[in-house]
């Protein structure tokens, strides 16, 4: 229902930002990519998947079990580039009424917040992660560990919040905010 | 304190987090978590973040969401939807009105490949508005019919819609995706007999456009054949037992990128745009899921559901008298606040006290998806209506609002129909092979 039709990367051709933010503007851009790599893959195999049973009988083992854990890889692994592109749902109504630096402030705050919110995920995923291994949780069929998709989930949690620290600096700069 | 009033602190959290434009996922994930705290002792809240991010980013059959919007976007970016539009087109397009009406079906066909009704707008918005801009059509009309025609995307399967609502009341996807077929093909229909009325009553309105020879005719629809046979074989293998609805979403975006290579439609941007706009509206979607279950368990515990369930019964208003209010409330809801959300944040509440009243699930799906199309198109924040107002920038707000007007009606139209006869949305999930 509401999916914004940005295109592009974030690299334009007249970049003057510090290098680190470019890099890292690549770097959350690549990750992106590469969960949209990791869906053709998931694409490929569940049509692989319908076509072994229907023409052989003989569908893929642990087909599911495969998709599960990629389907965590495609989410975090865009979670970011997500949230770089203002793709997160927000509601659009009252704050239009206050001045541009009272705005900024309160974008500040509200992303500093929600990093704060990812990062505690990212935490609580690592800890979870380390309890996978412990308990040995694993997918049913092919006992894939579940301990390092955790970790994937940490990962795209932080990288999120890092983007939202991000844009808590870029709104209170001078000229920043909406 | 007592739970209720936890609660009660909690919504006012949300509602101030909300206002301040923090993001509806990130909000639910943070009141969520502080109420399960404060209810039920941190551990407790630590485990249901950790616990349900990975269940839910993990969820087989969550993966419909994916493979469905990469189908669209490889859909759009073969340039199905224009071949669709131009297919209606050569067929209707000299009916009086008839680009509208064109307009509203080629939106119907789009809405096939998907889920998203924004996605819809835009893609059909900037192939129409154009052409009926060209034939000298009311801009109210043109614009009317394409923030109208774009709502189908989500009542039409596949739809991301659904599946939300799917996984927030288990129900089955499939049988969703069914149930909206029908009441789809209705309200396409109701859409059309509105502008055919229209025309009728004020011909300046839309004018005919040309008619076209039936060797092009032919021609187009030929070109439209791979769109009708990706709908045939992701919708008719669910309803035929042949796919589940996460095989056919695979199976349909395979065939969609088949043919956006076939077609030599893509480049490496266009790839590179097709993949971030699919994991871009994946991570959405799940993130928003993510937060709906951290935050519904802590509603749960504050019993504030069952509280307003039984004053809703209190009033003793019968059980339509109780739908009637339930729906009201969406459409307010909806005029202000974006669909997803008002899905994640009601459904904890409102689903049992649906049930409770002897409501059909799949049924009320369905319907309250169609609310929630209203929701998209009225003002103040007719999401659609933005996105037209960005494709047809001469247009004022105000008239864009005026041409709705009819297509809203023609919803609560086909809204009263699905309460007479539920059927409409019952018979296809109701005869599947499962």
């Amino acid at each position: 229902m509401a999916d914004s039709a940005s295109k592009g990367g974030a690299d334009g051709p007249a970049d003057h930002r510090p290098r680190a933010i470019v890099w890292f503007d690549r770097l959350v851009r690549g990750l992106a990519l590469l969960a949209g790599v990791v869906l053709v893959l998931l694409v490929l195999l569940t049509v692989a998947d319908v076509v072994m049973r229907y023409a052989f009988n003989a569908p893929i083992f642990g087909a599911q079990d495969m998709s599960q854990l990629a389907l965590i890889v495609v989410v975090f692994l865009s979670m970011a580039h997500c949230g770089r592109k203002g793709g997160h749902v927000a509601v659009d109504l009252f704050v239009q009424a206050l001045g541009r630096r009272a705005a900024a402030r309160i974008d500040a705050a509200v992303s500093l917040a929600g990093a704060g919110v990812l990062f505690t995920l990212a935490w609580r995923s690592v800890v979870s992660g380390g309890r996978a291994s412990l308990f040995g949780s694993a997918s049913n069929l092919l006992v894939i560990p579940f301990e390092p998709f955790y970790y994937v989930i940490a990962f795209g949690a932080a990288l999120y919040g890092l983007v939202l620290v991000g844009q808590a600096v870029a709104a209170l700069a001078p000229g920043g905010g909406r | 304190m007592s739970a209720g009033t936890i609660g009660i602190i909690g919504l006012g959290g949300l509602f101030a987090l909300l206002a301040v434009r923090m993001p509806v996922a990130i909000v639910l994930i943070l009141v969520g978590l502080f109420g399960i705290a404060a209810l039920n002792g941190w551990p407790a809240a630590y485990a249901t973040l950790a616990s349900e991010t990975f269940v839910i980013a993990s969820f087989y059959e969550l993966s419909v969401i994916p493979l469905f919007v990469l189908m669209g976007n490889f859909a759009t970016a073969s340039g199905m939807s224009r071949d669709l539009y131009a297919a209606a087109y050569a067929w209707i397009g000299h009916w009086r009105g008839g680009l509208a009406s064109a307009t509203i079906v080629g939106c119907s066909g789009f809405a096939a490949l998907s889920g998203s009704s924004v996605a819809s707008a835009v893609t059909m918005g900037r192939v129409a508005l154009p052409e009926m801009q060209r034939y000298r059509y009311d801009p109210r009309l043109a614009t009317g019919a394409v923030a109208a025609g774009g709502t189908l995307g989500i009542l039409i399967p596949p739809s991301t819609g659904f599946v939300i609502y799917a996984v927030l009341t288990e129900q089955s996807i499939g049988r969703l995706f069914l149930a909206g077929v029908l009441p789809g093909i209705l309200l396409t229909g109701l859409f059309v007999a509105t502008i055919y009325l229209l025309t009728r009553i004020r011909p300046a309105l839309g004018p005919a456009g040309p008619v076209t020879a039936l060797r092009a005719r032919l021609t187009a629809l030929v070109k439209a054949g791979p769109m009708v046979g990706i709908v045939l074989l992701t919708i008719g293998g669910i309803y035929g037992g042949v796919f589940t609805a996460v095989e056919a979403a695979g199976v349909g975006a395979f065939v969609a990128m088949l043919v956006a290579v076939a077609r030599r439609a893509l480049s490496w941007p266009v790839l590179s745009t097709v993949l971030l706009q699919s994991t871009q509206t994946t991570a959405m979607s799940f993130l928003i899921l993510i937060g709906a279950h951290i935050f519904s368990p802590f509603l749960a515990l504050s019993h504030i559901p069952t509280t307003l369930g039984e004053a809703l019964l209190g009033l003793e208003v019968g059980r339509y008298g109780a739908l009637l209010i339930i729906l009201a409330a969406y459409i307010v809801l909806g005029t202000f606040l974006e669909g997803f959300a008002i899905l994640v944040l009601t459904m904890p509440i409102v689903f049992p006290l649906v049930v409770g009243l002897g409501f059909d699930p799949i049924w009320f799906g369905v319907v309250l998806v169609i609310v929630l199309e209203m929701g998209l198109i009225s003002p103040p924040v007719g999401v659609n209506v933005f996105v037209v107002k960005g494709i047809a920038e001469g247009v004022p707000m105000k008239d864009i609002f005026a041409g709705i007007v009819p297509f809203w009606l023609a919803m609560i139209v086909c809204l009263a129909l699905l309460v007479a006869f539920p059927e409409i949305a019952l018979v296809l999930p109701n005869t599947m092979f499962d």
